[in-house]
This record gives structure tokens, C-alpha cells and sequence, in this order.
């Protein structure tokens, strides 16, 4: 063992390099599958630290991710030009939060039929488009027999919605993707549960109320992989 | 360019014990030294996409080492101690003559010389974990030779003549 990978001691003279390999030398413990269990740990430690630096209070964090949601005119290509971005603040504890912009590129949508609506209404799939997320029927997945109605939401829709995250306005550098699910209510707002994964490997659950006519809203984050905040 | 886990392993199976060797003489002890080069590597896998190439892959592994000795140092040690990574032999009482001339010489020379002899790296790679130039390299354990040669030397005549 000793002496082991040690080529360099060749270039001293025999005097020095007897002595350096006469003391002791380290026992090969090597177990690279430790290593691997051990890196599933630096991971799972890195996206916790993430997450503390992030609500701690103390910190002046201001990790500006801009939220806006912005169209795909084909479900994943770039987002469409002109798409107005609308912001959402996910909110820790501590009062820190982040704020990102972001670009809807699928969404599935239940309607609800009105009570007093004839029959028919009932097979209408009504388009996002006059809700907070402002998605075009270009980007609502079509079922047959179904007919798109701008600004009909009705208490009980529910709407499911992926967005890809950037972390500016101008939707340049991307920062993960999100998936919400949104029941309306019977007011005008509606209330929204969802997953956030960000690009740095942290999972954000989320929640919160937001208005069908506003232009950005708020969620607070609840847990990240199962973890309290 | 990322670096594969596959060369990670390989890296890490062909130079586990001068890690640890290199290690061991700047955290203390080859237990210490051992849980470094198990964090070090652990991190340089999940952040292997972070290697871009510029250096020798061992040097790039070995920034993240000296870092998580620094991490262990701030940890064990009290507060106000210093940061600075020192290299020092790890079994002073087998040769406290050698001792003695390891740590006569500059702590920048002598770190240069543990990283050459007992972690058996090249000058590129040392040149990359100290952020010199490899002629620096060359240089200092040049240097480093010429004072352990002439330390030793006037101990052996010393020893010869007590005889």
C-alpha cells in the first residue's frame, strides 16, 4: 500500500523519498457507491438550503423571477410575441418571496354548466380567455363538438394550466415550469393549488386565491418535496 | 463540456489515496480527510454539468475539496481561527526531523509540495487549484527541494556526528 500512486516521489532523491514513504499512509477506503448514495444527499440538502436561504427574513432576498403569462402559439415553441406577462408573487414565510413570469402552454379546462342553461351548454367548453390566465383557444386543448366562449366562467370550472417560468419580463432566461389546478368560485375569483420546478432543482407546492380580472396574483407556498416552509 | 460520471469515477478510483493523502495534510487527520474527499466527490457529481473543461478535471475536483476543507475547519474550529488551508505532515512523531523542515518552509511552498508528493498531482493541476502559473509551480518545489535537501542534510551530519 504505501507508496501507492505516488509516481511524483521518483523526482526526489532516495534519502527524502525513503523517509516520505516511511510514514504512514492512508487505509484505500474508497466506496464509490457511498459517494452516489451521498450525492442524492447533497442534492436533497442543496434544494432545502435553497429553499432557507430563501425564507429566511433576514436575508434581503429579492430574487426577482417575474411571472407573466404569455401565450405559445403552438404549445412549445417560444412565446408568442406581444403576450401580455402577468405576474405572480409566490409568497414564504418570512416575507420573502419570488416573483416570476411566466407563458402558458397547455391547459385542459372542465366547465360547470350554468343551472339555468339549456342542455347544450353543457358540452361547451368555455375558453380561458376571459380569465386571469388569458389563454387563446389556440392553446386550449379541443374536444369535438365543443365551442369556444370568451368571458363564461362559471362558479365550479375548473381549469387546468402549464406554464414554462422565466425570470424576466421579456421571457428570456427560463426558470422552470409550473402546473396550477383552479376551481372559480361563485365570485370573481377562483382558487388555485400547484406544483413549481424550478430550473435549480427546487419543487415548490403552492396555493392561494387569485381574481379572475386581475393582472397578477399570489400564491403562497406551502411545502417544497413534502417539506413545511 | 460536463464532466460524465463515468470520469468522476474513474477519477476517484484511480486517485482516491492522493486525496486523501493531499487531504489529510491540510484537515489533520486521514479520517477527516477521508469524509472530505467523500463530500468533495458527491458534490462534484451533482454539479457536473458545471465543469466546463478549462482545467484538468482532478484540479476542478480538488477546488470543491479544498472547499469542503475550509467548511470542516469553520465548523470544528473556534471562531477566529484562521482560514488559511495549511499543509502539515500527518505523523510528525515518525520523523520529527522532516517535520521540522516541512514547516520551515512557506506555507504557500510547502501546500505546493504536499499537493505534488502526497496527492501526486501535476504541475497543470496544482497550477489550476492555486491559480498560478506552472512555471510558479515549477518553480516553488524547485525551491521547496532545494531547502528540505539542505535541512536534512545538515541534520544527517548532525545525527553522523553525535554518533
Amino acid at each position: 500500500m504505501a507508496g501507492a500512486g505516488r509516481k511524483n516521489l521518483a523526482e526526489l532523491d532516495s534519502a527524502l523519498r525513503t523517509r516520505l514513504l516511511r510514514l504512514d499512509e492512508p487505509v484505500d477506503r474508497s466506496d464509490w457507491e457511498a459517494i452516489v448514495e451521498r450525492s442524492r444527499r447533497v442534492v436533497r440538502r442543496s434544494r432545502y438550503r435553497s429553499l432557507a436561504v430563501v425564507a429566511s427574513g433576514a436575508a434581503v432576498l429579492s430574487l426577482a423571477f417575474a411571472l407573466g403569462l404569455g401565450l405559445l402559439s403552438s404549445g412549445a415553441g417560444q412565446p408568442r410575441r406581444g403576450a401580455a406577462p402577468l405576474r405572480l408573487a409566490l409568497h414564504l414565510s418570512g416575507g420573502s418571496g419570488l416573483v416570476l413570469y411566466s407563458v402558458a402552454n397547455r391547459t385542459r379546462f372542465l366547465d360547470n354548466p350554468s343551472e339555468s342553461a339549456a342542455p347544450v351548454t353543457a358540452s361547451l367548453v368555455r375558453s380561458l380567455s376571459g380569465g386571469p390566465f388569458r389563454v387563446q383557444p389556440a392553446v386550449l386543448r379541443r374536444a369535438t363538438a365543443t365551442r369556444h366562449v370568451a368571458g363564461a366562467l362559471m362558479p365550479g370550472d375548473e381549469a387546468l394550466v402549464s406554464f414554462r417560468l422565466f425570470t424576466t419580463a421579456a421571457l428570456g432566461k427560463t426558470a422552470g415550469s409550473a402546473v396550477l389546478r383552479c376551481q372559480y368560485g361563485f365570485a370573481t375569483s377562483a382558487y388555485c393549488t400547484g406544483a413549481v420546478d424550478l430550473d435549480n432543482g427546487l419543487r415548490l407546492t403552492a396555493a392561494g386565491t387569485l381574481d379572475t380580472g386581475a393582472h397578477e396574483f399570489d400564491l403562497v407556498v406551502t411545502s417544497d418535496y413534502g417539506r413545511a416552509v | 463540456m460536463a464532466a460524465s460520471r463515468e470520469e468522476l469515477e474513474a477519477l476517484y478510483r484511480e486517485r482516491y489515496l492522493g486525496f486523501r493523502r493531499g487531504l489529510a495534510a491540510t484537515t489533520g487527520s486521514y479520517e477527516l480527510a477521508h469524509d472530505v474527499v467523500q463530500e468533495a466527490f458527491a458534490r462534484a457529481l451533482t454539479q457536473r454539468q458545471r465543469y466546463r473543461g478549462d482545467a484538468p478535471l482532478a484540479a476542478w475536483v480538488w477546488g470543491i475539496a479544498v472547499r469542503v476543507a475550509r467548511e470542516e475547519r469553520r465548523t470544528s474550529k473556534p471562531a477566529g481561527s484562521r482560514e488559511v488551508i495549511e499543509a502539515e505532515l500527518i505523523e510528525p512523531a515518525h520523523d520529527p526531523e522532516l517535520r521540522d523542515a516541512l514547516r520551515a518552509l512557506p506555507p504557500r511552498r510547502r501546500l505546493i509540495f504536499f499537493l505534488r508528493y502526497f496527492a501526486d498531482m501535476s504541475y497543470r493541476e496544482i497550477a489550476a487549484v492555486c491559480r498560478i502559473s506552472e512555471g510558479t509551480v515549477a518553480a516553488s518545489i524547485a525551491q521547496s527541494r532545494a531547502s528540505l535537501a539542505a535541512a536534512l542534510e545538515s541534520g544527517d551530519l548532525v545525527e553522523s556526528r553525535l554518533r
